[in-house]
């Protein structure tokens, strides 16, 4: 390596070095999005809507924030709330990276060719890095600029106020990566000790679940049995600000950043002061010394992993276990379970789900229940309750839509076997139905002990909700299934950006607000009926997608792979 | 007594004009734009008489560029002249007449009794429906248009001999004196009698099948839909109750929005499966009466005052799509394809007729069937790919015609002002601000004036850019839109053709079967044998074939050898075999079985091991080899001896209840080769299963591949081990660049002709031959281009 670094120079280092990256960028995006020049412009504007509808969202939250003083008398949001959101972003960024970075540093399969390249350990190792700083890069331009240009909107911000924002947001991004690229040696060192120790992780687990449980149980018991948010206003702006003065505390570096994009709101204005440049220049020397860290202590770590074998160990001594029949139904059915529950991290992240569901909406209408509402109000809360739920529920199914994907090449052998196609795939996400119900049945009775709804109301909108949380896993999967992404975890064994998830994760929102929408106007108009129409339209979503998946199974799924 | 002598008149000119036309007159070339394109792909035919599916949907979408002239329709051949006569006399009484029919309500009209005042209202409604029928027989040639006019327009306009006076009365005026109109009425319905003779003298035959019959009376029914003209409700039933008021988004205008989305889909679905000259004529016909139907309320005398010219943009639409229909003007149809929709649904949102305007009125209908059409007529069109989907060249195009217009309206507003109230596009008054709120009439505040000589021109800068500006704004915005819509339609429709062709291929099974049972075999002779018959593969929509023509028996006992260089073929016509891709073309057949049409039972006889391992390695080798057992219903005594014999052979005592994830490459190739045999399949395919296995195993590997064959089963082997297939195969097959170029028995090589050199050799030659024919076909090309 040292010979190939003395004797390539630099310009031709370079080179490889953007080559490596270029490669890695486009395995990992999805080109068909760029394909022909008219899907180039519709992706193009898709983006520009995108950031412009979250811009709106902001920039209308943060006004109305301020016409009713929710946060503070003055006319404008205080910048310690922005700074909540901005810690809120940022510390998601960085778990995300430290999860992203651990995967595509030390457990991705392409590393095992990287290294053979004709580049030296460091270039891949870096490549590595920038190629996660570009979709870093991505992730903040397209969502967070938007939100934190919302809030400059709001408060009135100049032009330079703008330009710097966009400048040294370039320089920020590259903090969750530094960071998570520290951060991933420890979670990669607990995830294989974990690993290990079966036991230990579920142990783990379950102490974490049973924490957070714990934890919003006790927030449900803390809530006042009256709440009057008119006569409770002072107590209300009082916590508040206790609460972010606190959290600004606590996460003092993230708060400096936040003051450092936005500025600091002097006489009436935002402006920037020295401080700002001085925060920018602590900023740039942090990343600096975690990369060199990270230099130090990862990169022989990276090179450590990528000559490794064998990522499993083998057990000694198991005991030889007797061959068992069963039918073949039976059988897919107990493969799949056998896979879910060796796929951790997948199957305890549904169960998580599956548990928040009925816990939020106990939380939800615990608060409820405390407010005085009228008959609009109520109605409301109903609609409330049922996007809470499917915006829950059917975001989860994101995962659905990479299941079939993720068998990587022997989802393909499926075709192969004497057997009608439709059963076993829907084997796969029989678990996630069953659960489903359980969920669901749970969510919709707390639902129900809450509101006027007689027992058959209840159990039509149960339904109607059911009805939509399947006909979206169909869909999912259907989409998983029409646009699969075997061959991309076979060989690297994630995808990044999965076109399948984006849409799965779109087509949630859209069917939970639809939803919200459609009952609200619904629930105003007659109660009774609306059940009984959300429940049929609930039906006729879930007939028309289980029709459809059935259908292009039946004659796409051949050509698919 | 004397509109009968015009009725005669009519007919005299009529028959005189085909006498014309036959003897006399040739000058169809008149009309050669309108030809139709013989190879046209018919759409009517199955799914499967077309040979790949995937294409199905491309050949429906007429390439503009290439057959522009080509697009539209051929001529019958006879009565172009009647037909033309026929449309001057319409058009001459159309916009001639002072019509009474307008204003009739309840069937009160003073000098008709209402009985007959509702027979000739229909009567009317129906002869607008005949005539265009009769008009597009002339352009259209299919089995339907020749029932309609013998059976539909016939009837029709021998009823007007019944009913020709109280139509006059009614129409032009309620004296019935001869005018210009009740005149041109008389002949009109003496020619269209003639045509409808004709077209019976063409085809005598009274008789009319059952399917004939049922296409016809399904087709009628939107066809007199569509014609309904707007009087017809009024003059039927009155008004309705003055509460049905459908101005702002109550449930009633819901319902009338909810129709113009179910109305384009309930079209789509009926003829989008129908041959091209059905969609053309049906979408030519839906413009043509849905045009008449909103030109009722104009008269040549309206023509001759400007501020009463269609210049509205919706209004533009009603014309703009029959014109572009009939003389495949895109460009001019990607602006209304752009513009008019959306400005018709915002009409429709937000409808602006008068106070006290009822459902059954007249403006009502004339409105919503205005702005209907408007809004779906463009997309539909699109739909059925009459023409193409837009690409930004055409969004650009549009833009420039809408500025061209935008401009036009602006001059036509500023000028017309002069001599009345012109307000074309709602550009020149305050109604959109207006609806828009405060913040929008602060944009009109700002004018501009001057004059030109005595004419005084108002302009309103910042609000006409505005508007303009998001127009643009919302149409690309429109695009984004329609475009997922069609995607959707498209995918939809693919699926549609697919799934018709999967049903087709389970009766053809059915049929073949002839009462047996669907799990024996299809081919009772070939039931030891593996059989590829014509196969050809390509992939999605590529015209380049992977496999092309191959043909292949292999016989039970054999050990079959398929030998090619990389990517000549082989996994392709594996992957065939096994289920994994669909065949685009031939036949194979697996024991008996069609693997395409039997697939389940055709997979049953096999045992596959894949080019590369692809197990679920997060179960143990047991657990995977009894879930593949199960799936081919092993039972479980045969299963023990066998998975017991398998473990032993390849060794893998220690690691068989270990996750297969600690397993190294060699022992998971094993465990597919154990996957592949546990059912004992009748045909044993393995693609390169060699790789990675080490010389004990690969030895282990060929004695079970002899065995295999022994026990009277086939084995199907692909590799480039040449060595190895020599010592085992009984034939071998090379292939390269998809084509079989040879099938041969080991026992002719020897130790001075060796397989090696052989293959060698063919796939030399075979490189020659395919150089010698690129340098050929190079050279017949540059003689072409010389010539």
């Amino acid at each position: 390596m040292k010979e190939l670094k003395a004797k390539t120079p630099l310009k031709a280092r370079l080179k490889h070095f953007i080559s490596l990256v270029l490669m890695q960028l486009r395995d990992k995006m999805d080109r068909t999005a760029f394909s022909t020049k008219r899907k180039a412009i519709f992706r193009v504007v898709f983006l520009a809507l995108r950031f412009i509808a979250v811009a709106a969202i902001s920039y209308l939250l943060f006004y109305y924030a301020a016409l009713f003083g929710i946060f503070s008398i003055s006319s404008v949001v205080p910048i310690g709330i922005v700074a909540v959101i901005f810690t809120i972003i940022f510390v998601l960024s960085v778990l995300s990276c430290t999860s992203g970075l651990m995967n595509t540093l030390y457990f991705a399969d392409d590393n095992k060719v990287l290294v053979t390249l004709p580049v030296t350990g460091d270039m891949v190792f870096f490549s590595k890095l920038v190629v996660y700083f570009i979709f870093e890069l991505g992730r903040s331009y397209t969502f967070t600029l938007p939100i934190l240009l919302g809030y400059g909107m709001s408060a009135g911000f100049g032009f330079g106020m703008y330009v710097w924002l966009i400048f040294a947001l370039f320089f920020v991004s590259a903090a969750p990566v530094a960071l998570g690229a520290l951060l991933s040696m420890p979670a990669m060192a607990a995830y294989k000790g974990l690993k290990r120790h079966e036991t230990a992780k579920i142990a783990l687990l379950c102490l974490v679940v049973g924490a957070c449980v714990w934890g919003i149980i006790s927030l449900i018991l803390a809530i006042p049995e009256n709440i009057n948010i008119v006569e409770q206003r002072p107590w209300i702006m009082q916590s508040i600000y206790s609460f972010v003065s606190a959290f600004n505390k606590y996460t003092y570096p993230s708060y400096k950043i936040a003051t450092m994009l936005m500025g600091s709101y002097v006489n009436m204005r935002f402006v920037h002061t020295g401080e700002t440049f001085v925060t920018f220049g602590f900023l740039l020397a942090a990343i600096v010394v975690f990369l060199v860290i990270v230099y130090l202590l990862a990169k022989p770590l990276f090179l450590k992993m990528t000559a490794q074998p064998f990522e499993y160990e083998k057990k000694e001594n198991i005991r030889a276990r007797a061959n068992s029949k069963h039918t073949k139904y039976r059988s897919i059915l107990l493969k799949e379970l056998r896979l879910a529950l060796r796929s951790t991290e997948i199957s305890y992240s549904f169960i998580v789900v599956y548990l928040a569901v009925p816990i939020m909406i106990l939380l939800l209408n615990k608060i409820f229940a405390a407010m005085s509402t009228k008959l609009l109000g109520q109605y409301m809360t109903y609609s409330f309750n049922l996007l809470i739920i499917l915006l829950i529920l059917l975001a989860s199914n994101a995962i659905v839509s990479t299941m079939y994907s993720m068998e990587g090449r022997a989802g393909g052998m499926k075709k192969t076997k004497p057997i009608n196609l439709v059963i076993p795939l829907l084997c796969k996400i029989f678990y996630n139905g069953i659960m489903s119900i359980v969920s669901i049945g749970a969510a919709m009775a707390i639902f129900g002990a809450h509101t006027h709804f007689t027992i058959a109301q209840t159990l039509m909108l149960a339904i109607c909700v059911l009805a939509f949380q399947y006909g979206h896993i169909l869909w999912c999967a259907e989409r998983d299934l029409m646009n699969p992404q075997n061959e991309q975890y076979a060989t690297s064994g994630t995808v990044m950006n999965n076109p399948n998830s984006n849409k799965a994760t779109l087509t949630a929102f859209l069917i939970a607000f639809a939803v919200f929408g459609a009952s609200l106007k619904l629930f105003t108009e007659n109660p009774v009926s609306a059940c009984i129409k959300l429940m049929l339209a609930g039906i006729v979503f879930f007939i028309m997608r289980a029709y459809l998946f059935v259908v292009k199974v039946r004659v796409y799924y051949r050509e698919k792979m | 007594m004397q509109y009968y002598l015009l009725i005669i008149a009519g007919i005299v000119i009529a028959v005189g004009l085909v006498c014309f036309e036959r003897y006399v007159g040739e000058f169809r070339f008149l009309f050669s734009f309108l030809r139709k394109r013989e190879d046209d792909v018919d759409l009517s035919s199955t799914a499967s008489e077309n040979e790949n599916y995937d294409d199905v949907s491309s050949k429906h979408i007429p390439n503009n560029k290439k057959s522009k002239r080509d697009r539209f329709a051929k001529l019958n051949g006879k009565y172009l002249y009647p037909v033309i006569a026929l449309i001057i006399l319409f058009t001459i009484r159309y916009l001639s007449g002072d019509r009474a029919l307008w204003d009739v309500a309840a069937l009160s009209y003073p000098t008709v009794a209402p009985w007959l005042v509702a027979l000739s209202g229909i009567f009317m409604w129906l002869e607008i429906a005949a005539l265009f029928v009769v008009i597009l027989y002339v352009f259209f040639d299919f089995a339907n248009i020749n029932n309609l006019v013998k059976f539909f327009a016939t009837p029709i306009f021998v009823l007007g001999l019944l009913l020709i006076i109280p139509a006059i009365k009614l129409f032009c005026g309620a004296s019935g004196e001869l005018n210009l109109s009740s005149v041109t009425m008389a002949m009109e319905i003496g020619v269209g009698l003639t045509i409808c003779a004709f077209a019976w003298l063409r085809d005598r035959n009274f008789k009319i099948s059952k399917s004939e019959l049922i296409n016809l009376l399904l087709s009628l029914l939107p066809i007199i839909i569509a014609a309904l003209p707007p009087y017809t409700l009024q003059l039927l039933f009155g008004y309705a109750k003055g509460f049905i008021d459908i101005k702002g988004i109550t449930p009633e205008h819901r319902i009338f929005l909810y129709f113009a989305f179910i109305i384009p889909i309930a079209i789509y679905f009926a003829i989008r499966n129908k041959s091209e000259d059905v969609i053309r004529f049906s979408m030519v016909y839906l413009s043509l009466v849905t045009m008449t139907s909103y030109t009722f309320n104009y008269t040549f005398a309206d023509f001759l005052n400007p501020t009463h010219w269609p210049l509205h943009l919706c209004n533009t639409a009603m014309y703009i799509v029959p014109l572009c229909l009939i003389f495949k003007w895109d460009k001019l149809f990607y602006f209304t394809y752009f513009i008019n929709v959306m400005g018709a649904f915002l009409a429709m949102a937000m409808p602006n007729y008068a106070d006290g305007t009822n459902i059954l009125s007249t403006h009502l209908v004339l409105f919503w069937t205005n702005h209907f059409c408007a809004f779906f007529m463009p997309l539909l069109i699109v739909a059925l790919k009459i023409f193409q989907r837009p690409k930004l060249r055409q969004f650009i195009y549009s833009m420039v015609g809408f500025l061209i217009y935008f401009v036009f309206i602006l001059i036509i507003n500023g000028w017309f002002s002069n001599y009345g109230s012109v307000d074309y596009f709602f550009l020149n008054s305050d109604f959109i601000v207006d609806k828009l709120g405060l913040w929008a009439e602060k944009t009109r505040d700002l004018t501009w004036k001057f004059n030109i000589g005595e004419l005084r021109f108002v302009y309103y800068p910042i609000y006409q850019l505005l508007f303009f500006l998001v127009y643009v704004g919302i149409a690309f915005g429109m695009w984004f839109i329609y475009e997922q819509f069609f995607i959707i339609a498209d995918s939809h429709f693919d699926m549609h053709n697919r799934n018709r062709a999967y049903r087709q291929d389970k009766y053809a099974l059915l049929s073949k079967l002839n009462g047996r049972k669907m799990t024996g075999p299809m081919y009772t002779e070939e039931t030891d044998k593996l059989i590829i018959e014509n196969f050809g593969k390509r992939y999605g929509s590529s015209n380049v074939y992977a496999v092309r023509n191959a043909n292949l028996e292999v016989h039970a006992g054999e050990i079959f050898g398929f030998l090619g260089p990389n990517g000549a073929g082989k996994s392709t016509i594996i992957k065939s075999i096994v289920g994994i891709q669909p065949i685009t073309e031939g036949t194979i057949k697996v024991c008996g079985y069609d693997a395409e049409k039997q697939a389940v039972e055709a997979k049953r006889q096999i045992g596959y091991v894949p080019d590369h391992y692809a197990l679920y390695e997060r179960l143990t080798g047991r657990e995977y080899i009894n879930y593949i057992a199960d799936i081919y219903d092993v039972p479980k005594a045969e299963r023990d001896q066998r998975i017991e014999g398998f473990i032993k052979l390849f060794e893998l005592e220690g690691a068989f209840d270990n996750s297969m994830r600690t397993y190294s490459h060699g022992m998971k190739q094993k465990i597919a080769i154990m996957a592949a045999l546990v059912h004992n399949p009748k045909l044993w395919i393995l693609d390169e299963p060699l790789t990675g296995l080490d010389p004990n195993s690969i030895y282990q590997v060929k004695e079970c591949m002899k065995n295999h064959a022994k026990a009277g089963n086939i084995v199907f082997f692909s590799s480039h081990i040449i060595d190895v297939v020599e010592r085992i195969c009984d034939r071998i097959t090379i292939i390269k660049q998809g084509t079989i170029l040879c099938t041969r028995s080991v026992s002719e090589f020897n130790e001075n002709n060796t397989l090696e050199d052989f293959y060698l050799k063919t796939i030399e030659e075979s490189e020659a031959k395919r150089q010698q024919i690129s340098a050929d076909k190079k050279g017949k090309e540059q003689l072409g281009e010389r010539a």
